[in-house]
């Protein structure tokens, strides 16, 4: 992983999904971004698909009394949160013995696992078959067409600049056999790759 | 927008994208069919409609075999019938380029015609087909010259020595030759067919001309608009073209059924064929009882007559005087001599008198003569047996559909029965085998109409294949208006542009596979294309004809006067040459 400090820790896990804590900062990944997280003799990874921030006592405090707010004291509460901003990933592949794999791993992340961001090697490398397509695009409880043009369009962006449009009209065209019978579908994910 | 401005340019860079044309390079893949039903192909995302046609070879590689396949339709194919009727938004680039090509494709429908063996290459019918997903690609010239082989004398797939005939390209293709074999073509009766204006004349002329040039069989020509014979019109700039005499001087004799019209032409006809009137049989006239609308009791009282009066019946009952004298009753008294004919003949007056009346005016065609002494018949089979082909010119009678038929049909029936004879004879090796003879006959479905095509001698032979060594090169712009039965044993058809679905129909009877061409042939050009199919090609081609100029002329040996003059100066100093060597 390239980053030197992981983005946060496993805080619940199933093996379709893993959800990790993090301070509320700018480097929190983005949607469609691939995070991975250690799972025994595997690497798991996920797209993350949800940042949830949820509120606390003191936030409430600080809202209620309405009072005028520094911009120090608001980096400062958000600095101290006593719960963390939670982000979930949906999970898409894993590495084994130096190979990824586009299915669900044998098991998930642990609790308190770090959860590290990919670089764009990696990000290329994971997403390079388009078997995870179909992972996306049955997950149910995520906007699965928004993530997997989001991730799509990350995907484009760890290529050279003159093979992205190439990478995204292949991969719309698997998208199009795909989705050969739900056209609105079809057409709601290439738009957003589109633009 | 851009290349609008500079047209030579845009152009330039069109052509050179149609030469790519892709030869060789792969289409899409095989995704459904039948061996009965002819091959679906979904064509990959990168290719054009708009650059394929039907007509044209694909070649599949499949299993140790390579098929060759004829595209014989085009068409538009979606994943989903929601792209027809809400299209995608195309002006979208990316959304053009995802959908185009992989949600709408286009599908193309191919006739498998042929596999080649990769071990011993020899082609031959297809018996199964290439399976799922086989990659199919467009022919390379190579592939296609392979199958048709080269011009020239060759050996075939049995081991026999056979003339393969040059008979034109492939379309999109400059530097392949067309052959066919002349020999599959002679053994069973061949068809010429197209509307008028297409080009038939020309087609059977070249087909002629290589089958005199090779001398795997003699011809009978009934040229019925004299256009083989000395000199063909051509609605190109030179008007005229060489007929077949000009080509092969030593090898074709002109004979005429009118002297002053060949005369006139300038022709050089080498005998005129006259007709003994007390030669004409019943059958003779028999068929043409469509033209003379003839009743069936008029046809009955011919054969009676010819029974009870004997070989100059007809001369007889054309001549007034005799007719008049009949029964010994004085002359000028009119009709009573007929009375006392039908009374003898057990005939009604009225009958006889309808048939004079119709006869007449065949009566009066000058090449019926009242000699018996001119035996046209034997001379035209002499010729014939000395290798040398006939063309009969019709002259002015060229129009006239009755004259035609009688003479055809009365020559015909003839030299047939001299065949019959002598191939019955060599069969009791006690005699020679005729010369294998083609019999070419213009308006075809005139003698092979399913009312007489069993009747006349031309059905006979159709049916007959080449038992006797006789068989027909039919050329005719209505294939529809022959008998089912004859077209069935035809082997060879070489189809120019048709309009007519029924005649389009019928060029397709009898040959298995065949409606899946019809698409080819509607659409074959107007001029010069024709579709070959049958005995004498490997696989139904399509093919842009071979011009008729002095090209060709030259090919079959033709050698005009400056180039005899040159030859002849060229000898001349090579003599000289030679002389003053020998002296000094």
């Amino acid at each position: 992983m390239a980053s030197a400090s992981p983005l946060g820790r496993v805080l619940r896990s199933s093996t379709t999904t893993f959800t990790f804590g993090s301070l509320d900062n700018p480097d929190l990944p983005a949607f469609g971004a691939l995070v991975a997280a250690e799972a025994g003799p595997t690497w798991v990874y996920g797209l993350v698909y949800e940042v949830l921030i949820q509120d606390d006592p003191f936030v409430r405090q600080v809202v209620a009394a309405a009072g005028e707010l520094t911009a120090e004291r608001v980096e400062d509460m958000r600095q101290r949160r006593q719960v963390p901003v939670e982000i979930t990933a949906l999970t898409i592949a894993y590495r084994q013995d130096d190979r990824v794999y586009q299915r669900l791993p044998p098991r998930p992340p642990a609790a308190l696992q770090p959860v590290w961001a990919c670089d764009e090697a990696t990000t290329a490398q994971v997403l390079a078959e388009v078997t995870f397509f179909r992972t996306v695009l049955n997950a149910a409880h995520c906007p699965s067409e928004e993530l997997l043009a989001a991730a799509l369009r990350r995907a484009a962006a760890c290529k050279l600049p003159e093979q992205q449009q190439a990478y995204l009209v292949n991969a719309g065209r698997e998208l199009a056999r795909l989705l050969a019978s739900d056209l609105p579908r079809l057409d709601a994910i290439l738009r957003r790759l589109a633009s | 927008m851009d290349d609008f401005a500079h047209p030579d340019a845009y152009l330039a860079s069109l052509r050179a994208e149609a030469d790519h044309a892709d030869i060789g390079a792969r289409l899409g893949r095989v995704v459904a069919g039948s061996l009965s039903s002819g091959l679906e192909v979904r064509l990959d995302h990168d290719r054009r409609l708009e650059d394929l046609a039907v007509g044209r070879y694909v070649v599949m590689k499949a299993g140790g075999r390579l098929f060759f396949g004829m595209i014989t339709d085009i068409a538009l194919d979606s994943t989903h019938p929601a792209f027809e009727k809400t299209p995608p938004d195309l002006d979208n680039d990316f959304l053009r380029q995802v959908y185009l090509g992989t949600s709408t494709f286009g599908r193309l429908h191919v006739s498998p015609l042929l596999e080649l063996d990769e071990h011993n290459r020899i082609p031959r019918p297809v018996k199964t087909i290439p399976g799922h997903y086989t990659p199919v690609t467009t022919a390379t010239p190579e592939e296609v010259a392979y199958v048709f082989g080269t011009e020239g004398l060759r050996r075939d797939a049995d081991g026999r020595t056979v003339h393969y005939f040059h008979i034109g390209r492939p379309l999109e293709m400059e530097d392949v030759k067309i052959t066919l074999s002349l020999e599959r073509l002679v053994a069973r009766s061949s068809a010429v067919f197209g509307k008028s204006g297409t080009g038939k004349t020309f087609l059977s002329r070249l087909l002629l001309a290589g089958i005199i040039q090779s001398d795997v069989a003699v011809n009978l020509i009934f040229d019925m608009h004299n256009e083989y014979g000395w000199a063909g019109s051509s609605e190109g700039a030179t008007r005229t073209v060489k007929g077949l005499k000009q080509l092969f001087p030593g090898r074709v004799t002109i004979f005429t059924l009118d002297p002053e019209s060949s005369r006139r032409r300038q022709s050089h006809p080498d005998a005129t064929v006259t007709i003994p009137a007390d030669r004409i049989e019943p059958e003779d006239l028999e068929m043409l009882a469509g033209v003379l609308d003839l009743s069936e009791a008029q046809v009955g009282a011919m054969y009676v007559m010819r029974r009870r009066l004997g070989p100059g019946w007809l001369g007889n009952f054309m001549n007034d005087d005799w007719v008049d004298a009949y029964g010994g009753n004085d002359t000028g008294t009119g009709s009573s001599g007929l009375r006392a004919l039908a009374e003898d003949l057990d005939l009604h007056q009225s009958t006889l008198a309808a048939l004079r009346r119709k006869l007449d005016r065949y009566w009066r065609y000058e090449f019926i003569t009242t000699r018996s002494d001119e035996d046209s018949v034997s001379r035209i089979l002499e010729y014939l047996q000395a290798g040398r082909s006939v063309v009969l010119e019709f002259g002015r009678y060229g129009n006239d559909l009755g004259a035609y038929l009688l003479v055809a049909n009365f020559l015909t029936r003839r030299i047939h029965q001299r065949y019959v004879t002598m191939k019955e004879r060599a069969f009791g090796a006690a005699g020679e085998e005729p010369r294998p003879l083609v019999v070419t006959i213009e308006e075809a479905h005139k003698f092979l109409d399913p009312q007489i095509a069993r009747h006349t001698i031309f059905g006979t032979i159709a049916r007959e294949l080449r038992k006797y060594n006789v068989t027909l090169l039919i050329v005719d712009q209505r294939p529809s208006g022959i008998d089912p039965e004859v077209m069935s044993q035809v082997g060879t058809r070489i189809t120019l542009a048709l309009d007519n679905e029924d005649d389009i129909r019928a060029v397709f009877m009898g040959i298995s596979g065949g409606q899946a061409l019809r698409e080819v042939l509607a659409r074959l050009d107007s001029k010069e294309q024709a579709l070959i199919l049958g005995h004498a090609v490997p696989m139904p081609v399509v093919v842009q004809t071979r011009p008729y100029d002095t090209e060709f002329y030259r090919q079959m040996g033709y050698a005009d006067e400056e180039e005899l003059e040159a030859r002849f100066q060229q000898n001349q100093a090579l003599m000289r040459g030679r002389q003053r060597n020998r002296l000094t």
